[in-house]
């Protein structure tokens, strides 16, 4: 009887154990909405740290701070851009935050349990760097000179933000695994054994 | 599972090729001042580097010295002339950013500012880079910033449009002579990129002269 009372605490200590460690087999996937909700916050993050990034080396050149934003708003505007003031700036900013968290949530549902942080981390830049080329030689050339010229007076830096960018992308799991991990606390536990 | 390995390991692959081309890309994409300054050191001018191949004799090292000094005079009176012309119109944006009678036309001033003090810089960047002294000739501006001073409104509006349409276009095609006529790369690829934004700067101002006409 003793040896079965005993039996029995282990069983109930490996199952306590197997619900708060981090052992991804013990937990369900990751729901939709844990996916699109990282994804977004992660589309965010990049959005804030490439645009920031830009307009303090803009300010630093003489360009002015808003000049990143406002160009972007020339994919709307034209050359024009620069003469429509904080319309161009909220044009550009909305341009910016909607391609980040649309790629943020694509991004967001690629994640699964499996995904490691180290290939979210690659995969993220590699998208960075691709959409760094594509913008240079496909759509600035074509659909935005304005932002091409005045970006030519500051390559590296236009570079560096997308590696900033897809490095923002690329802590999405993180974030789903952050938010997975809170649902799960916030969940009664027979609902998890169930 | 041996198809997922290899599938992740393709994945790996893909990925890091895409990171090589994109830096390669990168280093090659825009003509660093760099490397182009390396090459028009090595032959400033294509008399120059003949000289360089046929002898060693004392005439001609005199003649790759005065070529180098005649391409590094020339560098320094292009970079003088943006420099100038820079900050010409740096002085009327400014007074245009009090004076200007409508929003687009301080917005048109604002942005020619920025874009001058920006193109400037790298001018100056470059002038240290080649030892090139700039002359500053802005006292001349006197009179003219004299008559600006006392035009207000509209017409202050108009005359301010059509001179900076003006010494835009100037520049441009002084600057497109130039670019055809350099020697220096590094002069070419800042002539390359200050190009367009003074163009944009012109098409601006003729926007905004057609809208004040209409």
């Amino acid at each position: 009887m003793a040896v079965n009372l005993d039996a029995e605490a282990g069983l109930a200590g490996l199952i306590e154990a197997m619900a708060t460690n981090s052992d991804t087999r013990a937990l369900p996937s990751f729901s939709w909405g844990e996916k699109l909700a990282a994804g977004a916050i992660a589309g965010i993050l990049a959005a804030l740290l490439m645009t920031d990034s830009l307009m303090a080396y803009s300010d630093a050149i003489g360009a002015g701070v808003w000049m990143p934003l406002k160009t972007l708003a020339g994919l709307v505007y034209g050359v024009e851009a620069l003469l429509a003031g904080a319309l161009a700036i909220s044009t550009g900013a909305g341009i910016q935050l909607g391609f980040s968290v649309a790629l943020g949530i694509l991004f967001g549902l690629a994640v699964s349990r499996r995904t490691s942080v180290i290939l979210a981390l690659f995969a993220g830049l590699a998208i960075g760097i691709a959409i760094w080329a594509a913008m240079e030689l496909y759509v600035l050339p074509f659909w935005d000179p304005t932002m091409e010229a005045r970006i030519a007076l500051m390559p590296v830096a236009y570079f560096v933000a997308h590696v900033l960018f897809g490095i923002a992308l690329g802590i999405t799991p993180l974030l789903v695994r952050a938010l997975s991990r809170r649902h799960v606390r916030e969940t009664p536990r027979m609902e998890r054994v169930q | 599972m041996k198809i997922l390995q290899n599938v992740k390991g393709i994945g790996q692959i893909f990925i890091a090729s895409v990171i090589a081309a994109a830096l390669t890309a990168c280093a090659t994409s825009r003509q660093q001042p760099s490397d182009a300054n390396t090459t028009a050191n090595a032959a400033a001018t294509p008399a120059a580097q003949a000289t360089i191949t046929t002898a060693k004799s004392k005439p001609a090292k005199r003649t790759i010295q005065s070529a180098e000094t005649s391409g590094k005079a020339t560098s320094a009176a292009v970079l003088s002339e943006i420099h100038r012309a820079d900050l010409k119109e740096i002085a009327i944006g400014q007074m245009a950013q009090g004076k200007a009678s409508t929003d687009e036309v301080r917005e048109y001033a604002n942005q020619l500012v920025k874009d001058r003090t920006s193109a400037d810089q790298q001018v100056i960047a470059m002038a240290q880079k080649k030892n090139a002294r700039l002359r500053d000739q802005t006292s001349r501006l006197a009179p003219e910033h004299a008559k600006l001073n006392a035009m207000n409104g509209p017409s202050f509006d108009k005359y301010f449009l059509r001179k900076t349409a003006a010494d835009n276009d100037k520049l441009v095609r002084s600057l497109r002579k130039e670019r055809e006529d350099a020697s220096d790369d590094d002069i070419e690829a800042l002539i390359d990129k200050i190009l367009p934004i003074l163009e944009q700067d012109r098409q601006l101002a003729q926007v905004l002269i057609k809208k004040e006409q209409a």
